[in-house]
């Protein structure tokens, strides 16, 4: 089962304690959904539909993949584990003292099921969108009308523009911990380890690899059907 | 807040509202009835419209060209519609109904500054058109999409020079 570590404490050069929070694979998941957004916009942009077909597809992956390791995954990925209440946020908020989460904070967590949520659905919109000539088309456009498949062309647009504000809030929030709360969340999330000076030590458990390769399975199957 | 600045902002919210409205309901008014059909803003819409049935045309091909067994009754149906665009398309783009006309159109000025290459580009689609027309009537699944991709390349011989490129 389950690789059990109670937190292991590393020390760095400047030998302070340091604590695993991110598995690599959620770091991957989180920075490969970054260059894909990036090739996606880029290739909307500048009318190469066939790559940006192939961008959505990659994207529709690794949202399977982290929705798969939201369930399955490591402590510190799991919607189960993150996700909270209102009164924990509440509570959160109000907390004067230095409060650190190994993962992500209750507020963090709306973050993620929003930028989730809505790469899901500007994923699904783009597989049912269909451009004005009806030559260019998602993958499962011709399971609708022009009408509707124009629709969801335009309500892709949107999504994109509601996307990019959530984006700036998301980066907001980073830079807002950086300056003013003096907590760096970049570097975890590249390394996966991060400064830890409480006295207990975070329990995580980390998946195993054998569970991310069920998960890999699971999104290339499901994106070779849609495709 | 006090009760003189919640009316303040109650008459700010409701003038914006109303504002919006008036505007929301000038975007829906058609700005010609049917007895002013040559008036740009008609001619506009009715261009408009015959191009997307055009579209709904070609998207018809393409979703029944997909897959191993197109159907040819369908097939038949979008041919006429292109059919019909095509002997209809002649007169979509008269002088003054362009971007100066003041109606909102996707139609860059190039249609009219360059009348010549316009036409060139239009008679290709015509031909495609008419070429499909033929095929139509065939039940050849291989001759449907090498048609199909050739009268796709003529829509866009248009649309690359002479319409506004948009993302969406």
């Amino acid at each position: 089962m389950s690789v059990v570590w109670e937190g292991r404490p590393r020390v760095d050069l400047s030998s302070r304690p340091v604590v695993r929070v991110w598995d690599g694979f959620t770091r991957l998941t989180h920075w490969l959904l970054v260059v894909l957004m990036g090739v996606s916009w880029w290739t909307a942009r500048h009318h190469h539909m066939d790559y940006h077909r192939y961008s959505g597809y990659a994207l529709l992956g690794v949202l399977i993949f982290r929705l798969y390791w939201g369930v399955f995954g490591s402590t510190t990925a799991r919607f189960a584990h993150f996700v909270k209440g209102p009164r924990p946020i509440w509570r959160y908020l109000r907390s004067k003292a230095r409060h650190v989460t190994p993962g992500h904070n209750p507020l963090g967590a709306l973050s993620v099921l929003a930028l989730l949520g809505l790469l899901l659905s500007q994923v699904t919109l783009g597989l049912f969108s269909v451009d004005v000539d009806g030559i260019e088309s998602g993958p499962l456009s011709h399971w609708v009308s022009f009408e509707t498949g124009r629709e969801c062309s335009r309500l892709h647009q949107l999504g994109f523009d509601v996307l990019k504000a959530f984006i700036a809030v998301h980066i907001a929030a980073v830079v807002f911990y950086w300056v003013f709360k003096r907590d760096n969340l970049i570097r975890p999330m590249i390394t996966g380890s991060r400064a830890w000076t409480h006295a207990h030590l975070p329990h995580i458990e980390f998946a195993p690899r054998w569970h991310a390769l069920v998960g890999i399975a699971l999104a290339v199957v499901l994106v070779w059907y849609v495709a | 807040m006090k009760i003189q600045e919640m009316k303040v902002t109650l008459v700010l919210v409701a003038a914006v509202i109303a504002a919006g409205g008036v505007t929301f309901a000038q975007g829906q008014s058609p700005p010609s009835s049917q007895g002013q059909a040559a008036s740009p803003a008609g001619v506009v819409k009715a261009r408009q419209q015959g191009l997307k049935t055009l579209g709904a045309a070609f998207k018809t091909i393409r979703d029944e060209l997909r897959g191993d067994s197109p159907d040819a009754a369908k097939i038949r149906i979008a041919a006429a519609d292109v059919t019909h665009a095509a002997s209809a398309i002649g007169k979509w783009f008269p002088a003054g109904t362009g971007p100066d006309s003041g109606v909102k159109t996707d139609a860059k000025p190039e249609v009219w500054t360059d009348p010549a290459g316009f036409a060139a580009a239009q008679d290709n689609f015509v031909r495609e058109a008419n070429k499909w027309a033929q095929l139509g009537n065939s039940t050849d699944a291989s001759a449907w999409k090498e048609g199909a991709a050739s009268l796709g390349q003529s829509c866009k011989g248009c649309h690359d020079k002479y319409r506004v490129k948009k993302a969406e």
